[in-house]
């Protein structure tokens, strides 16, 4: 997927190219050629604007806000520029609050500068899909392979690339960066110069790279700041693909103070494929979320909506059972009942000429009388659960123990004792109703 | 340009969509109870309406066994045979009377029977063969009164009443 990944130092022909290989769990960086990069498919190039074609500005704002800081941000940097700021491209390569105030640094360029730039690199056959800034590609590459550049706080690092026609000073202290300055082949003489009012007397740590830190201007350029600065000189590996390597490696990784100028108007086309692809996802998976809701509910109002019709379909098919008109919705339960109490009504009579019960209550109390020796003189028993007796019983205890047998089964009964014999008989009186 | 108008006119189409089928969401989570209490009041009116049909099976129940065929006598003679059969000789008068009004369908019969000097044993006998009786005879009011011979009775009134399906064939005369 990302295996077509380059890193270009310099322009056109003469450039020095990188190619980053998966090696493992990580990446590796092996030498390749611009016609490499030209034939790739798909290839994503990095190239960089030269510190001497650009500028980087510190920002500084007296308030710890962000978000404000941004939407300032232009003002500020139109301050500190000899054009105006919208002649530029802008890229906000940090921005941190710290103390109550803004820092970071901001990389700018002139537009007709990228213009011309992509115009040579297109002419070269290649379309970079990142247009880095020289300066910002150095420095974080120093951070990234070189431990001491950020663990140091003491003293002042200094990356002094050497190109073929240009000369680099990037400079920074604990990883920070602290200035950066392009140079001309032609001005090298001019180096000691740039860097005096940075150097303050302290020892500096230096770092040579470029394909021409080897060359005898390079040694010339090395000894000329050595001399003024002596200090250690941390030895870059593969110095002579540097850049190549940093800007391969910020593809991958955007590390500290990233940095593209081919962003709004001076996006690829590629980016701005992507760009369009992104919105064409982002509407489906909006579109696709609206439909899925919208289904949800659907398949959920029309399930709840089914088991209801079910339901009603049950209750009006056993209203029917019950009231044969059927009956309006809601009032099911009442029409039913309405027409089953009526129908009980009328049927009453017959439903009264078959009931056995009579029997059954005349029965009960012939037989516990039999049981307990109870006779009775005249009985009167009605459907409607009137008892009117009376009678003689051999002891009261044996009434009493006919009234609670006759209770058990149902039949509540009042036992009321009228008189008593010599002998011990007694005479009682049953009436219907139970105790009072 | 028209690529562009195409995605604008998307992504309304899509904000309008979401926002609908959210809306809707919404809706559907604040009133997700009313459904569920809908079917809860129906299957309260479904039980009520069992309970109703359990009654009306139990009348109807009920109703069947006097609609089942006529077996035996259902009027004051036959009555008259079946208490001769059943305790021999009995003096017994049998009076018809006004039966209640019966509903359309059915015939309803009340006659009171008077019987003296009775075993009681016998007139128990009798009884439960007339409950017995297709369709049967019930005792809607009784009154006995005790004889001086153990086990028997001076006198016993009863009112038995019979109801039957009006459209039930004739009953076999004995």
């Amino acid at each position: 997927m990302m295996s077509n990944i380059y890193g270009l130092d310099g322009e056109g022909e003469n450039a020095a190219a990188v190619r980053a290989v998966r090696r493992g769990l990580g990446w590796d960086f092996i030498p390749a050629t611009l016609d490499e990069a030209r034939r790739a498919p798909r290839a994503r190039v990095a190239v960089a604007l030269r510190q001497k074609d650009s500028l980087l500005r510190p920002i500084r704002a007296p308030f710890g806000d962000l978000r404000k800081a941004r939407r300032v941000l232009l003002s500020l940097l139109d301050m500190q520029l000899p054009f105006p700021v919208e002649s530029c491209a802008v890229a906000v390569a940090e921005l941190r609050a710290e103390g109550g105030e803004t820092r970071g640094w901001a990389a700018l360029a002139r537009t007709e500068e990228i213009t011309r730039v992509l115009a040579a690199w297109r002419a070269a056959g290649v379309d970079p899909d990142t247009l880095d800034q020289e300066s910002l590609a150095l420095w974080s590459e120093a951070r990234r392979t070189l431990p001491g550049v950020r663990a140091d706080a003491e003293r002042l690092h200094v990356v002094a690339y050497l190109g073929h026609d240009r000369i680099t000073f990037v400079l920074g202290r604990a990883g920070h960066l602290v200035a950066a300055h392009g140079l001309g082949m032609e001005a090298r003489d001019q180096a000691v110069r740039v860097l005096k009012p940075y150097m303050g007397g302290g020892a500096a740590v230096w770092i040579f790279a470029g394909p021409a830190a080897a060359t005898p201007d390079g040694e010339a350029l090395r000894l000329a700041v050595t001399r003024a600065w002596p200090g250690e000189i941390l030895p870059a590996p593969e110095p002579e693909s540097f850049l190549a390597r940093a800007l391969a490696r910020r593809q991958l990784s955007a590390g500290a103070y990233p940095c593209n100028f081919r962003s709004g108007d001076f996006a690829h086309e590629r980016e701005r494929e992507r760009g369009v692809r992104r919105s064409w996802v982002g509407l489906a998976a909006v579109l696709a979320a609206g439909l899925l809701l919208i289904g949800v509910n659907a398949v959920w109002r029309s399930a709840a909506a089914r088991r209801e019709a079910a339901a009603q379909a049950e209750l009006t098919r056993v209203t029917r059972l019950l009231a044969p008109l059927g009956a309006a919705r809601g009032s099911e339960v009442m029409t039913a009942r309405r027409v089953v109490e009526q129908e009980s009504k009328r049927l009453e009579p017959v439903l009264q000429a078959g009931n056995p019960e009579a029997l059954g209550t005349l029965r009960k109390l012939l037989d516990v009388a039999a049981e307990q020796g109870l006779i009775f003189e005249t009985l009167r028993l009605r459907r409607d659960g009137l008892v009117q007796a009376t009678g003689v019983a051999v002891d009261w205890r044996r009434a009493e123990l006919s009234e609670r047998e006759w209770a058990g089964q149902g039949i509540d009964l009042r036992m009321e004792r009228r008189d008593e014999w010599a002998d011990g008989h007694v005479v009682f009186n049953l009436s219907s109703g139970g105790k009072p | 340009m028209n690529h562009d108008r195409l995605l604008k006119v998307g992504w309304g189409v899509a904000g309008v969509l979401a926002a609908a089928g959210l809306l809707w969401s919404v809706g559907s989570c604040l009133d997700r109870a009313e459904p569920a209490r809908r079917l809860a009041r129906r299957a309260g009116d479904l039980r009520e309406l069992q309970a109703l049909q359990r009654v009306a099976a139990h009348r109807e129940a009920g109703l069947e066994r006097l609609r089942q065929p006529a077996a035996a006598g259902t009027n004051a003679t036959t009555l008259a045979a079946m208490i001769r059969d059943g305790l021999g000789a009995v003096a017994t008068t049998i009076k018809e009377l006004d039966p209640p009004t019966a509903p359309e369908g059915w015939s309803l019969r009340r006659v009171k029977v008077n019987l003296k000097d009775i075993n009681g044993d016998a007139l128990g006998l009798l009884l439960a063969q007339l409950a017995s009786n297709r369709p049967p005879w019930t005792v809607a009011e009784c009154s006995l009164k005790a004889s001086t011979r153990p086990g028997w009775m001076a006198e016993a009134e009863l009112t038995l009443e019979q109801a039957c399906a009006a459209e039930a064939p004739p009953p076999t005369q004995k």
